[in-house]
């Protein structure tokens, strides 16, 4: 019974300390991004890594996405009639919900793993040690260009994801179950509102913030050569899902439960 | 003039530093020889200011490190050049690149001045014109030789070296220690060698 009870305290204090780190990783970038100089070059390669580099797999997803729920919901409305309504359906999914937590799933699995990963592999050879040695502090230098070129990119992403989602719906909508093209269109945009496209963009920038934070800090983390850095990257994947799906839930209550705009 | 007085670190229980003292004089070489971590490292990381220690403190030229944060601490740090046991290259960067970071990142020079700087420190390791080739196309020594070069160009008034020859062949080791000798008399640095 004591064992269990000192194992919990530990796990406890363990969480205590590495939110803790999070939270202290994010204010310092906060505060690095606002210490001159802000030079454009590295956060301009790493908006192509980050966004231009993730546009195919981000198709693929949405596009998925959409055809299936489309199909799936024919299925269903078909009984009742109403498949009229899959179009209405599809664009709300996307821009309130599938678009900005799939896109942030699909980025956080393959940025914020390489960025974990990289700068995992960066500590165990010493470079963010030559780094501070060199005078530069690894904050400025490695965080704030990949979370600001986040910052920027996945509400990008997202806007890209929902159009593309919407599309998949349409392919299926049209070509499969005959609904006209104006009539699909039609459908998609009367119940559409300027809300749910900016929740969904305000969702994507928190999303963001989680997934280099996250990433960076395990990056940071790592010790133990190649087998840390691994077990680095499978931790800050795992956390950042975790984090975006109750952030995700959070940002909805609060939005469509909680405010009114 | 380096001064380490009573400084003390503990990794948990495990004491690796008590109470130690040291005084490293302008223009002096020295080497600390010991056992696989007795705290060789710890010492030349508490003397750059990585790493904070529990208690003592470590003077340079009269600024205490242990209590500098920030811009001081970089300040100081412009006075260091530091050569890494793996080298520590910057490996998205080129060795040109690599060689200048301190020069593009912390002075207004302009990039003719960079650059010339940049091939004349390449040349005082013996590597002339490799500027453009990646850190992966250098075999282990060339490493070395391109990590000894960024630590000098700033022309810094200490350099650390930690362990520069292990992971080299007896040749290169060689060349490596004569480099270190010719770089002491040409650029009178105060030099601080770590060795197992």
């Amino acid at each position: 019974m004591n064992n269990w009870i000192w194992g919990l305290g530990e796990r406890f204090i363990s969480f205590i300390r590495y939110t803790g780190g999070v939270f202290v990783l994010f204010t310092q970038t906060i505060f690095w991004i606002f210490v001159p100089p802000l030079k454009r070059r590295p956060i301009l390669d790493q908006m192509v890594k980050v966004g231009i580099n993730s546009l195919p797999i981000v198709f693929l997803t949405s596009m998925f996405t959409g055809m299936v729920l489309a199909l799936q919901s024919a299925y269903q409305m078909q009984k009742i009639s109403a498949q009229l309504y899959i179009a209405s359906l599809v664009a709300l999914s996307m821009t309130r919900e599938l678009g900005p937590v799939l896109t942030a799933l699909v980025v956080a699995g393959r940025t914020g793993a390489s960025i974990t990963a990289e700068l995992g592999s960066m500590k165990v050879t010493e470079q963010i040690d030559a780094l501070e040695t060199l005078a530069s502090n690894p904050i400025k230098y490695l965080v704030v260009p990949r979370f600001l070129a986040l910052l920027f990119m996945l509400p990008l992403l997202t806007v890209y994801a929902d159009m593309i989602g919407i599309f998949g719906g349409y392919v299926v909508g049209v070509w499969k179950l005959n609904i006209t093209h104006n009539l699909y269109m039609e459908m998609t945009w009367n119940p559409l509102k300027l809300k749910d496209v900016i929740t969904g963009l305000i969702k994507s920038i928190a999303f963001a913030m989680i997934i280099c934070t996250v990433a960076c800090y395990e990056g940071f983390r790592v010790e133990g050569g190649a087998e840390g850095v691994g077990a680095a990257t499978t931790k800050a994947v795992v956390t950042s899902f975790i984090l975006i799906i109750a952030a995700d839930c959070l940002f909805t209550a609060l939005f469509y439960f909680g405010f009114s705009f | 003039m380096i001064e380490v007085v009573n400084l003390c670190k503990s990794f948990d229980e495990n004491v690796v530093l008590d109470n130690l003292n040291l005084t490293i004089k302008d223009g002096e070489t020295i080497v600390i020889i010991g056992r696989s971590g007795c705290g060789k490292s710890v010492l030349l990381k508490h003397i750059i200011g990585i790493m904070k220690p529990d208690s003592g403190q470590v003077i340079i030229d009269d600024q205490e490190v242990t209590r500098l944060n920030g811009k001081d601490l970089n300040e100081l740090r412009m006075k260091f050049g530091m050569l890494f046991q793996g080298a520590a290259l910057f490996d998205s960067l080129t060795v040109g690149e690599n060689v200048g970071f301190a020069l593009i990142e912390h002075t207004k020079s302009d990039e003719k001045t960079i650059t010339e700087r940049v091939a004349e420190c390449l040349e005082m390791v013996g590597l002339r014109g490799i500027e453009h080739l990646r850190i992966s196309e250098l075999s282990g020594g060339m490493k070395k030789r391109v990590g000894l070069a960024r630590a000098i160009c700033i022309n810094p008034k200490i350099i650390l070296y930690d362990e520069p020859t292990t992971g080299v062949d007896p040749i290169m080791g060689d060349a490596i220690n004569d480099l270190i000798r010719e770089l002491q008399s040409k650029l009178k640095t105060t030099a601080v060698l770590r060795r197992r």
